[in-house]
């Protein structure tokens, strides 16, 4: 009769099986790599614009890409189109992380009171939210915008509150799932006051649905910001974003496409880096989804 | 004798693991005549599900039947093309699970369910493949089967469950009925009820039934003729009454000591060891790091199936001169 | 289970619904209400406009009733809201209701070509997706699916418009036509704008689908359908899809409701004039009423929505748990 061989027992700790999962799959290291790409260009605009994002030259207007340094090309003012890039992916990375910290500042502690403490904070809190989670989002954007006047600042601020509801419904339910756990019960037999046991044992088990949610609120801030920006209802002419660079794009579009192409990219391979990473952080943290 | 409603020859079946194809099913062969109740016997690993649902060809993407033949009344179902398969199942042969709670679509009435495969088979109208569900619900024994028909799965317990399967298999009065461990996941005394229910059946209805299982209990209550399987192999197969009078391979006589006895005595005896991976099945006997009465000739070459002295064919070099039977004491001593 | 016991299921859960609505929707006129709270200075002076003498002003502030409380102004507001009026728009100088509903057909067909589109490509692919589930073709499906969740709506409206309807002309770029004047017209308007809309939705829909039918596939009933002798594409779409709905019609609920809040930067790429187009001229021109009454509605449209798709769970899953 054989001897059953010992086996070489592996323990890895949870922080090393994420990111082995997390950097597996290449669609997740490209997502990373565009949004890295995404960041250099945002804070090292005023560095790499070629030209000044404002100068219009009517000598050089309307050029195609690769002509006179312009390497992406002009507009129908003669605005290197590259520089206008970069200081547009400056105005939505701002938009994108203004609008998830409006978000996480109104909904996460709101979040963990309901879902540890429960009763008058859940009951209140929770009707709020669902009270906003009940506007289309871009109308409530709108709304807000409308009343406070047109400007980046409160386009921003506008789509933080929109993602306030749904930062706080993720929470609040990671929260809920948590305290079930005994070693919160434990921990609060014993005494250890409320903003002990959020800090050291709730937060850290709220973080990873938190980050696939702000991963994908990043991606819907770009977008939004976009869509407000080529209303006018954003940042304002003449400075640039990806959203009225469309909007001005058109006008040039029966002598060239690339005003329109250029945003058009960027804005698209932000936003799917934004959302391929927030699925990827959804199936490294989470149990194995059955993938057939 | 009579021509064999089922007959399986030498079925090998194989999976894909890790990339390679591994037979997991070797050179199954046995036979089902009209009437009969075989048992298909062996624990958990041993092939018996793999094999029966290669018999409906069930297993899809991930398993193939690479040699062998299925014939029914002659006809090999292996050759069947898909839309002709389709047209055996649930009508010359049907099947029922192991899991009563999941084996029902839980967004159909079961009388739905049922009138579907009449109306699939039979082309006939809604009302009349309403009508036959209400039969053999009643059939089956399900009270107030008119007014249930109309039920979900989710208002039937799971004896019940496994009755509307039943009813369901039967309702095209199919010429065979394979039943994958039907009462494994019930109560011992529904267990009773449902056997009782295919004896019946089959007896009056001159249905061929292939019984899967691995509880001796089950075989002994309700079958005619057993099929014992070992790590994907027949390694016995005999009248029910026989195999147990007088078992000729080591597995089966260990699987018996296995049972607890009524007259209380003897102890129970478990067979030590695990069955083999199909991956590291041995090239001799598969049963020999097992086997007891195992000796160097047995892990030489793959084992041949003889016939029994009582009918029967077996699949050991030593069956002809162990005696197996429970009621000795102590075993042969090694030839 | 007959049909009177799910008949009176689904009325109790309605009224449950209904009942919990009332504190949702005070919360929300509250909240649209205090908008005005936004406004930056003086709302009375924004409205009577730049060169407004004191006067006027004051003729303004007392007529719109914003020299009163708060809690007063508030209440009037609610009772108005009440009976169905949504108030007068400053621009536009009609009652916002009137304008809306004139609107209304017009987003409402929008709507409707957009989610058909929605349907007709999403379901098919994201059933496609699931029989092949882990092969090539899945693997297609998901990422044209993740490529479109990632457009924005008005971008592919805008490459639509301007490829097909300006440089090809092989569709009315701008535009709408009522459909009194004509189906084909009617139609030939709305199908670039739509696609654009559904195409988008569509790359949802077949998400979810794939997801939950890939699911429901491995389920044991399937392989007892299977063993019944029913054909593949039954299985698939009687016995698999009856399952695998419910998080798709959740998804076509949320986007129906959204579509129907009027898409603000579509129709205005487009020049069709519906409510999210009325929504984008009430906010550039701070009309606060205007604003006020499409951000109501908008919730109204929503919260039927919601109350729709759970009807429809009803009758998906009758064992009447939550999945």
């Amino acid at each position: 009769m054989s001897v059953l061989p010992t086996q070489a027992v592996v323990v890895e700790s949870p922080r090393r099986r994420f990111l082995r999962r997390f950097a597996g799959p290449w669609a997740n290291r490209l997502a990373l790599a565009v949004l890295a790409v995404w960041l250099i260009a945002a804070v090292g605009a005023p560095w790499l614009a070629p030209f000044d994002p404002l100068a219009q030259d009517i000598e050089a207007r309307r050029l195609a890409p690769f002509t006179d340094g312009h390497l992406l090309g002009t507009d129908a003012l003669g605005r290197d189109t590259l520089s206008r890039l970069l200081y547009g992916a400056r105005v939505a990375g701002l938009a994108a992380i203004t609008s998830v910290g409006v978000g996480l500042l109104g909904g996460v502690i709101p979040a963990l009171l309901a879902g540890l403490l429960r009763g008058w904070w859940d009951a209140v809190f929770s009707r709020i939210a669902d009270a906003l989670l009940s506007f289309p989002p871009l109308l409530l954007a709108l709304a807000i915008v409308g009343v406070m006047g047109p400007n980046l600042t409160n386009a921003m601020l506008a789509i933080g509150v929109v993602f306030v509801p749904r930062f706080y419904r993720v929470v609040r339910a990671a929260t809920l799932a948590v305290r079930e756990e005994t070693f919160i019960e434990a921990s609060r037999s014993i005494g250890t006051p409320t903003h002990w046991v959020l800090r050291r044992h709730v937060l850290p088990n709220v973080l990873s649905p938190l980050a696939v949610q702000i991963s994908l609120a990043l991606g819907f801030a770009i977008l939004a910001e976009s869509s407000l920006s080529f209303l006018g209802l954003g940042v304002q002419p003449p400075d640039p974003s990806w959203g009225s660079m469309l909007s001005e794009g058109r006008a040039a579009w029966f002598y060239t496409p690339w005003p329109v192409i250029v945003p058009t990219v960027a804005v698209v391979l932000t936003v799917l880096a934004c959302n391929v990473l927030g699925d990827g952080l959804s199936d490294s943290v989470g149990r194995e989804k059955g993938r057939a | 004798m009579t021509t064999p409603l089922l007959s399986v020859q030498d079925l090998t079946v194989e999976f894909a693991v890790r990339g390679a194809w591994q037979p997991v099913v070797t050179g199954v062969s046995f036979d089902v005549q009209p009437g009969q109740v075989v048992a298909l016997v062996g624990e958990s690993g041993s092939g018996k599900s793999v094999s029966c649902f290669a018999l409906l060809r069930l297993h899809g993407e991930s398993g193939r039947t690479s040699s062998g033949r299925v014939l029914l009344d002659g006809r090999d179902l292996l050759t069947l093309s898909e839309r002709e398969m389709a047209d055996v199942r649930g009508n010359e042969i049907a099947m029922i699970f192991q899991e009563p709670m999941t084996s029902l679509n839980p967004a159909f009435t079961v009388g739905a369910q049922i009138a579907e495969v009449v109306r699939r088979h039979r082309g006939v109208s809604r009302a009349d493949a309403r009508k036959r569900a209400v039969e053999v619900l009643d059939l089956v024994g399900i009270p107030r089967a008119a007014s249930r028909v109309g039920d979900y799965p989710h208002q039937f317990s799971g004896g019940m469950r496994q009755r509307v399967m039943i009813a369901m298999a039967l309702s095209t009065d199919p010429r065979m009925l394979i039943a994958d461990e039907p009462t494994t996941a019930l109560d011992v005394t529904i267990q009773a009820q449902i056997l009782d229910l295919v004896k019946d059946l089959a007896r009056d209805f001159g249905m061929g039934v292939l019984l899967v299982t691995h509880d001796l209990g089950v075989v002994a209550d309700a079958c005619d003729q057993v099929v014992v399987m070992y790590a994907g192999q027949v390694v016995e197969r005999a009248e029910c009454f026989d195999l147990f009078a007088r078992p000729r391979h080591p597995y089966t006589a260990g699987l018996m000591r296995s049972l607890p006895r009524v007259d209380g005595v003897g102890g129970i005896e478990i067979i030590p060891g695990t069955p083999p991976m199909p991956d590291q099945f041995p090239v001799g006997c598969r049963f020999s790091p097992r086997c007891a009465h195992s000796v160097a000739a047995c892990d030489d070459a793959p084992i041949p199936l003889t016939q029994r002295e009582t009918g029967g064919t077996v699949r050991c070099l030593r069956a002809g001169e162990l005696d197996l039977r429970r009621a000795r004491a102590g075993e042969e001593a090694p030839a | 289970m007959n049909a009177g016991v799910v008949a009176s299921r689904t009325l109790s859960m309605l009224g449950r619904r209904l009942l919990a609505l009332v504190p949702l929707l005070v919360i929300v006129s509250l909240a649209t209400f205090s908008l005005i709270f936004l406004i930056p200075g003086d709302p009375a002076h924004r409205i009577a406009g730049e060169g407004a003498t004191e006067a006027q002003v004051d003729a303004v502030r007392s007529d719109l009733g914003l020299d009163q409380p708060y809690y007063e102004q508030f209440l009037s507001f609610l009772g108005n809201l009440l009976q169905g009026d949504l108030g007068t728009s400053y621009t536009f100088r009609t009652p916002v209701w009137e304008m809306i509903s004139a609107r209304m057909p017009i987003t409402v067909s929008l709507t409707l070509v957009a989610m058909v589109f929605a349907l007709l490509i999403g379901i098919p692919a994201g059933v496609f997706a699931a029989r092949r589930a882990g092969r090539w073709q899945d693997r297609v499906v998901t990422v044209g699916s993740t490529l479109g969740l990632a457009t924005p709506n008005f971008v592919l409206g805008l490459l639509l418009t301007l490829v097909i309807g300006v440089k090809l002309q092989w569709l009315p770029a701008t535009g709408y036509v009522e459909m009194a004047e004509g189906f084909w017209p009617w139609l030939s308007h709305l199908l670039l704008p739509g696609f654009a809309l559904g195409v988008i939705a569509a790359a949802e829909i077949a998400r979810q689908l794939r997801a939950s039918l890939a699911d429901v596939l491995r389920q044991d009933y399937v392989r007892t359908a299977v063993a019944k002798g029913m054909l593949p594409n039954a299985v698939v779409w009687k016995h698999g899809l009856k399952n695998a709905l419910m998080p798709v019609v959740t998804v076509v609920g949320i986007q129906t409701g959204y579509l129907l809040g009027g898409t603000a930067v579509v129709e205005t790429i487009f020049g069709i004039q519906g409510l999210g187009d009325f929504a984008v001229r009430a906010v550039l021109a701070g009309d606060l009423p205007a604003i006020q009454g499409m951000v109501v509605f908008a919730v109204i449209i929503t919260v039927a929505a919601s109350l729709v798709v759970d009807l429809t769970y009803g009758y998906l899953n009758p064992r009447g748990e939550s999945q």
